[in-house]
């Protein structure tokens, strides 16, 4: 069953064709992987998927319901947790309270109750604070609950932006290069919680550059180039397409 | 009558123009709200106030004289208090600006006084030219050739210069620019230098227009500059000329069939509706901010 | 209880002690704008206005008890605050600080010509009903709502917003709506704080309310901690004593406020208790034990 459905997208900016009728389909409960060389328009299609960017054209569809034009808020709260290339925690926040705002839309209470501290909002408190610790014990960062999210390492920040999109309860979830600054023990530390993720029934869409990670884990693979879409299969056919390898295994590998 | 608040209006309307190209440029490139800005045009106009005083020179002198002031006075500024807070979040940034703009408006009282200082009575000599239905004097002429002229030079050094291509390409990408290799922080400096030159020029022009120039003008004066700016379209320099004389036609009109003791609102209530219907202002492009 | 404290408190002491209750109410409203949701908000005083004025009107002219003037101050202002809050704070970007600006004038310009509003003259003879207990009473409920605001999840929604507002949205968190709450509840103490301030002073006038009043309380907010409320209230306590004690320097004192901004701003952005967390001087404060105990344990 699709979960996620992209249908003849393309992306515009000023001339630039970042995405050109993109089409592809996310099944439920698989790790798809989205590889293409820089500047392909991977990042942009998760934008777009997650609302940050309207399509210039083209629908997506997610769970049979088109959520095109949504905002940003919205598709995360339907079940769509992301990451971002270039890291965007909420720096000066402990690394909890990043969990914890990923819980935002999983729990309830409002400003009012909130303020009066009624015992409904401090039970709700308390449920979040304990589902938020649980995830910080997937991702490995249960000792680092009161440190500043900004003062954590590299690596660790890669993994605390994933716990904190977990905490949507997302049925899908979109990794962008989370291997990216990691070295060898941290990426397959990454590898075995990117399964673990996956056992715990969330579809996984992940760009990665690194060809072991892609390989290794993907079930099928989508590959951009220059905002077209030339190849999509399993890894085994992927690595053996005369056009993917080409244009971009070619010059990586 | 509206053919009159027509003549009025443009003259108003290209000293917000040139006030508001400096925001326009500045935002452009490192999108920040220049907030002392609207002060640099009153440094602007005591310089040209004092120039005329105690030098007696004549209005091109004084308009001269004051942008090169102000263009030391921007390039100080930049270096003192925005850059150091380059890496720094925008709300730092912007508090920054409003502290500098603060501390202008504070010094020029103190060296001042809180006054409204005027031009002697007949140190420049108008002339008074009828054309039938509107009446035109010769100060207007002078302001408004003078801002054309600085408008199209400004044209000029963007579109043909070598810096001018730095400076367009820094708005299009500052991170992209500087892997090219354009030095980045020459490009700011003369940016906010230009800026406050264009904002300066404007402040000698309307403090002998309207025969007033006080520590405080350039509160609202910048605040309706800045409006022009986004109704022309925030980071686009043809925006910023025609939101301003767009603003300064309407302010006139506004004054003329309305009412005079609101007329700041008109600006302002221009920036709302602008804010609410078209954020991208006149001929600004509704861009996607990359993430 | 008033004259119980007068007994003991000099009546000059108490002036200033009700003046930093007010301004600690303002700047609360403020610090929830700008120091915890990040949205730079210059016409604070403006909505202050509003909420002096409101209030002083229904009581003067329409006889109205002081409860429910103050309750309409605070609605007024926060009605206001909505009403531009929702154009401005639903674009990204620094428009909210000069839409305040021009919004605060302008409030500023109606009152001056507003008949009902004594023009020029502003109002006076506001009846005295502001006091002491009254103010401080009101300030502990306000610090402890706000406490509990932001300790739990709408609150650190707002600061997700100050942090990263793309992150925000990205994690559910509706950011046009919350940034509008916020400033809602910012403008609503704002109108308390001006309708205190009015039944304090019982006078009242536009020139009370300008744009310098704004950047004060930017000050105040900005020299404690942004987003931390006992740096709020740190800096309110420090700013409203100071230019008392400095009155002989009663002239540079703006030009202090903005060399202050600036500074802070390069060394210090968070203020004098912004990022400081109760945890990490616990934690500094048992390692520097530690570090005496053991230098006396080797010592010996
Ligand atoms: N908001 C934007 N405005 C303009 N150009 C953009 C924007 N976002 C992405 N691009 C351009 O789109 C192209 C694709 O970028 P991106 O999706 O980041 O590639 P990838 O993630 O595959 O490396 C690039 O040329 C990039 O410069
Ligand atoms: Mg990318």
């Amino acid at each position: 069953m699709a979960i996620l459905e992209i249908k003849n997208v393309s992306q515009e900016f000023g001339g630039l064709l970042a995405l050109d009728r993109v089409s592809m389909t996310v099944e439920k409960g698989e790790i798809f992987g989205l590889i293409g060389p820089n500047g392909a328009g991977k990042t942009t299609l998760f934008n777009l998927i997650t609302g940050i960017y309207r399509p210039s054209s083209g629908e997506v569809w997610f769970q049979g319901r088109s959520i095109g034009g949504l905002r940003p808020y919205r598709i995360a709260t339907v079940g769509i947790g992301r990451t971002f290339q270039n890291i965007r925690l909420f720096k000066k926040l402990s690394v909890l309270d990043n969990v914890r705002v990923g819980m935002h839309s999983v729990s309830r209470a409002g400003f009012v109750s909130a303020m009066l501290h009624t015992p409904w909002a401090v039970k709700r408190e308390k449920v979040t604070c304990e589902k938020s610790m649980a995830l910080l014990k997937l991702v490995g960062l249960e000792n680092k609950a009161i440190e500043l999210a900004g003062s954590l390492p590299y690596g660790e920040q890669r993994r605390l932006e994933i716990a904190r999109a977990m905490a949507l309860e997302p049925s899908l979830l979109l990794l962008d290069e989370p291997a990216a600054g990691m070295n060898a023990t941290e990426k397959e530390e990454l590898l075995v919680l990117i399964r673990r993720i996956r056992e715990m029934g969330v579809t996984v869409l992940l760009v990665e550059h690194d060809m072991n990670v892609v390989m290794n884990i993907c079930d099928r693979i989508a590959v951009l180039d220059y905002g077209r879409k030339i190849a999509e299969g399993t890894p085994e056919e992927i690595k053996n397409n005369p056009r993917v390898i080409e244009s971009y295994l070619g010059v990586e590998l | 009558m509206f053919w009159q608040q027509l003549i009025n209006g443009l003259t108003l309307g290209s000293s917000y123009a040139l006030i508001a190209l400096g925001y326009t440029m500045v935002y452009g490139i490192i999108q920040l709200i220049n907030f002392a800005h609207g002060e640099i045009y009153m440094f602007g106009a005591f310089v040209g106030l004092f120039l005329v005083l105690t030098f007696k020179v004549n209005i091109f002198v004084a308009v001269l004289g004051a942008m090169i002031f102000c263009m030391l006075l921007g390039m100080l500024i930049e270096r003192v208090a925005y850059r150091p807070l380059r890496g720094s979040s925008r709300l730092s940034a912007l508090i920054s600006a409003i502290g500098v703009s603060i501390f202008l408006s504070t010094l020029m009282v103190l060296i001042r006084g809180p006054k409204v200082t005027s031009y002697p009575a007949g140190i420049f000599k108008i002339a008074y030219f009828d054309l039938g239905t509107v009446e035109i004097s010769s100060l207007q002429i002078i302001i408004l050739v003078t801002a054309g002229l600085l408008m199209l030079g400004l044209q000029l050094l963007i579109q043909h210069t070598r810096i001018g291509k730095a400076m367009r390409a820094c708005s299009q990408d500052l991170d992209a620019a500087r892997l090219m290799g354009i030095n980045v922080d020459r490009v700011i400096s003369f940016t906010f230098a230009v800026g406050s030159a264009l904002a300066a020029a404007g402040g000698v022009m309307v403090g002998i227009y309207y025969n007033a120039v006080q520590p405080y003008m350039g509160l609202m004066a910048g605040l309706k500059a800045f409006a022009a700016a986004v109704l022309g379209g925030i980071g686009s320099v043809p925006g910023a000329m025609a939101g301003g004389m767009v603003l300064g036609i309407l302010e006139n009109l506004g004054i003329a069939y309305l009412s005079s003791s609101y007329k700041d609102a008109i600006a302002f209530g221009i920036l709302i509706l602008c804010l609410l219907v078209r954020p991208q202002g006149l001929l600004g492009k509704a861009t996607t901010k990359k993430v | 209880m008033e004259a119980f404290i007068l007994q003991y408190v000099d009546i000059y002491v108490l002036q200033i002690m009700v003046l930093i209750g007010i301004n600690i109410i303002m700047a609360l409203g403020l610090n929830l704008i700008t120091g915890v949701t990040g949205q730079l908000s210059m016409g604070h005083a403006g909505f202050m206005s509003i909420g002096a004025y409101t209030s002083a009107i229904l009581s003067l002219h329409y006889g109205m008890p002081f409860w429910f003037c103050l309750a309409a101050a605070g609605l007024m202002a926060a009605l206001a605050g909505v009403f531009i809050g929702i154009p401005t704070l639903r674009l990204e970007g620094d428009y909210l600080a000069m839409v305040t600006i021009g919004f605060a004038e302008i409030v500023r310009v109606v009152f001056l010509n507003l008949d009902i509003a004594g023009r020029g003259m502003g109002l006076s003879g506001i009846p005295a009903t502001t006091n002491f207990t009254l103010v401080w009473g009101l300030v502990i409920v306000i610090v402890l709502l706000n406490a509990g605001l932001l300790k739990s999840r709408p609150g650190r929604a707002l600061y997700s917003i100050r942090e990263d507002e793309i992150a925000a949205e990205a994690s559910g968190v509706n950011t046009t709506l919350y940034k509008v709450v916020a400033f809602a509840i910012g403008t609503f103490l704002a109108g308390i704080g001006g309708s205190l301030y009015a039944h304090y002073l019982t006078y009242i006038s536009p020139q009370d309310f300008d744009f310098m009043r704004s950047v004060e309380y930017l000050n105040m907010v900005v020299l404690g901690g942004m987003g931390s409320i006992p740096g709020t209230i740190l800096g309110t306590v420090i700013l409203t004593i100071l230019p008392e004690v400095l009155r002989f320097v009663q002239d540079y004192r703006l030009l202090f406020y903005g060399a202050l901004l600036v500074t802070l701003m390069i060394f210090r952005p968070n203020g004098l208790l912004g990022d400081v967390r109760w945890i990490d001087v616990k934690r500094t404060w048992a390692r520097i034990r530690g570090q005496s105990l053991a230098s006396s344990s080797s010592d010996s």
